[in-house]
């Protein structure tokens, strides 16, 4: 395993040098570095959209979740794709026909709000630097677990392996790079799940093993309300989520959008059934690991032959990779983009915007290291619980935003502080938890976020007719 | 409720686990050897029930601080108090292909490899890569695994030359490889000029 495994490495990470290159020289302006030129066609756009989607919380936190709560967790991907088809139906098209290159510019556009657009710029940074403690906290569980590597020296290759494409060629070379990881990860993951099964014997005994193990295990080990929590955070922080969102700018047309978008489900469900599977069957396998999250690399590194194993290691260094890109590439953008840009040198030329860009996706990569390193939960919570602070500061400006006129600046600023303080106030004051109330936290940010947003709308000033023009005219014809 | 469950576990660390399967023809005799560190109050094995097998607990049965349930899928014993270390030993008759093996509800210190597997009397034949956990020839018909967690049984490597699942499925990677890497050279040798770096073009 171990020499088929640095074979494997090397030749992905060459792979990833040489596209990374090339795009280096076709990287000129500040639409090239953000939005790829808006190139992207709908089948690597799908590749993109689900290479995105699938991160270290589905390789190494979902699979950790199903091998050690069962097939009650796959309920959550029907909130995924409901956040995906809310998207394509009153989101997608929408965004890309306005044509921004950020959310916050979205945002500033829609509202007519330089604050508003500061303030979603702030909190895009804060939920996803969240978001990479997770990735990052699951680069150290594989590392260690395969090669024995220290989690921090294993976060700083994984740091400065990604920031090294995403600082050369962009959106560009992540497009092309992303497309690849998908196509590794339906392999790795696809090709695993018969040998999985060869070792356990079958599928009557492994399951009849589970239900005796536990019999929640293939029935309901999470409740309805917890499930629709869960759910609901997914789906609508997806609907509304930056880094996706802002793969849909680089994209030719709004109908490429909504057909990278059915594509995309189609990778999800194929990945989605595959680490079901796995998760299950190296219960069978292993009954009782340390930590869930360490099924996934145990599973590869023990259990599956060399060039299987190897390329299923890399298939889960690839969705972390390719997560981390687009949350660098956003959080990068809200701070060069939004906050720079826009506050501190308004008149700022595009190359000093991507030197600054590249500065801060260096500087905001990094810090969430120390995070990681304390472990303050397992890969999958910290996933959740970042998707419910997008959710709720998110969904509401953006989702309702596009498709009620009547919403204004203060209503959207209202809605976004109120949502994430919300959000932030129930998780953490003893509130969490459904033993208490039943109720979740983004529930309450989201509801918080939408009277908000409807209330204080009612009470602030209209939005100028030509802001709302740009989302509520006549849409383009797609070619 | 995950908490809970960690918690049950904090009280027990499971120290060196030393297990040995000798293969005498129709059965297997398993011995096992889990060394504990801390309270053992709440002790208890799973061991999966294989279809077309049977197991004979050797020296638990008789023995009034342990209660084996026999369930559909199965067999949970329970200790009402134990010291270290915890030694199980039983027969396995019938369907020799895998061998089911106690797991504890203690685990084991990542990163030590503190489990180890011994199986005697393999042929020479076996196909080791074939076999789980991943075993290492130690002698002419002894085979070694050393792991960071009790697997749930152990799959006896099969003859080689047997077409296996392993085998097929890596062949099978190795095409998908060309085939995709073959259509990217074909499309890129058909491709109009005109959009040379268009991404869809991959």
């Amino acid at each position: 395993m171990g020499l088929t495994l640095v074979v494997v490495l090397v030749v992905y990470f060459g792979i990833i040098l040489g596209i990374s290159i090339w795009s280096a020289f076709h990287t000129r302006t500040e639409v090239d570095f953000i939005a790829a030129g808006r190139t992207i066609g709908p089948f690597v756009g799908g590749a993109v959209l689900a290479a995105t989607q699938i991160s270290a919380g589905t390789v190494v936190g979902t699979l950790g979740r199903h091998y050690l709560t069962g097939v009650s967790w796959w309920w959550i991907w029907f909130g995924v794709w409901s956040g995906w088809v809310a998207s394509a139906l009153f989101v997608a098209p929408k965004l890309r026909r306005f044509g921004a290159l950020t959310v916050p510019d979205y945002i500033a556009a829609r509202f007519g709000s330089e604050r508003a657009r500061a303030l979603a710029a702030t909190l895009i940074v804060i939920s996803y630097s969240i978001y990479l403690v997770a990735q990052f906290q699951a680069s150290g569980e594989i590392a260690f677990a395969v090669l024995g590597m220290k989690p921090l020296t294993a976060m700083l290759i994984l740091v400065v392996s990604t920031a090294f494409y995403t600082l050369l060629g962009g959106v560009r070379s992540s497009s092309y790079i992303e497309f690849l990881q998908t196509l590794i990860m339906v392999t790795g993951l696809v090709v695993a799940v018969p040998i999985l099964l060869s070792h356990a014997g079958g599928i009557g005994h492994s399951l009849s093993f589970l239900r005796s193990l536990d019999s929640r295990l293939l029935g309901w080990y999470y409740g309805p309300k917890e499930l629709l929590a869960f759910g609901i955070s997914f789906g609508l922080s997806i609907a509304a989520a930056p880094y996706e969102l802002t793969r849909f700018y680089s994209m030719r047309s709004e109908r490429t959008v909504k057909q990278a978008i059915a594509v995309s489900i189609g990778f999800q469900l194929i990945i989605g059934l595959a680490v079901l599977a796995i998760g299950l069957l190296t219960r069978v396998l292993f009954p009782n690991l340390a930590s869930a999250d360490q099924a996934s690399s145990i599973m590869a590194f023990e259990v599956l032959p060399p060039l299987v194993g190897a390329l299923l290691i890399v298939a889960m260094l690839s969705a972390i990779m390719s997560t981390v890109n687009s949350v660098l590439l956003v959080t990068g953008a809200s701070v060069a983009h939004d906050l720079y840009g826009r506050f501190f040198k308004p008149g700022a030329s595009q190359r000093h915007l991507v030197t600054v860009n590249r500065i801060s996706i260096l500087v905001l990569a990094l810090i969430p290291i120390y995070f990681a390193l304390q472990k303050f939960g397992d890969v999958q919570s910290i996933v959740v619980e970042q998707t419910k602070f997008i959710a709720s500061f998110f969904f509401v400006p953006i989702v309702i935003g596009l498709n009620w006129k009547r919403g204004t600046a203060g209503g959207a600023f209202a809605a976004m502080l109120g949502g994430f303080l919300a959000c932030l106030i129930w998780e953490f004051t003893g509130q969490r938890g459904f033993g208490v109330h039943g109720i979740d936290a983004v529930e309450v940010g989201v509801a918080t976020s939408l009277v908000l947003f409807v209330v204080v709308s009612r009470y602030t000033k209209p939005v100028p007719e030509k802001n709302l023009e740009l989302f509520f005219g006549t849409s383009e014809r797609d070619k | 409720m995950l908490l809970a469950s960690a918690l049950a576990f904090l009280t027990m660390q499971l120290g060196t686990v030393q297990i040995t399967i000798d293969l005498d023809g129709s059965k297997a005799l398993v011995n096992a050897r889990y060394e504990l560190d801390g309270s053992a109050e709440a002790l208890a094995f799973n061991i999966i029930r294989l279809p077309g097998q049977e197991v004979r607990f050797n020296n638990i049965d008789r023995s009034d601080a342990v209660r084996v349930d026999t369930l559909n899928g199965l067999y949970r014993l329970t200790f009402d108090s134990s010291s270290s270390p915890v030694i199980l030993e039983y027969e396995v008759s019938g369907t020799l292909s895998r061998i089911p093996l106690p797991v504890p509800n203690a685990v084991t210190q990542p990163g030590d490899r503190s489990v180890s597997i011994r199986i005697r009397g393999l042929g020479v034949e076996a196909s080791l890569e074939d076999g789980f956990p991943r075993f290492e020839m130690r002698s002419v018909d002894t085979a070694v695994a050393e792991l960071d967690n009790v697997p749930g049984f152990v799959r006896l490597p099969p003859d080689a030359g047997q077409w296996s699942v392993n085998r097929i499925s890596e062949l099978a990677v190795i095409l998908l490889i060309v085939l995709v890497s073959g259509a990217w050279l074909l499309r890129r040798r058909g491709r109009d000029p005109s959009h040379r770096y268009s991404a869809d073009r991959l």
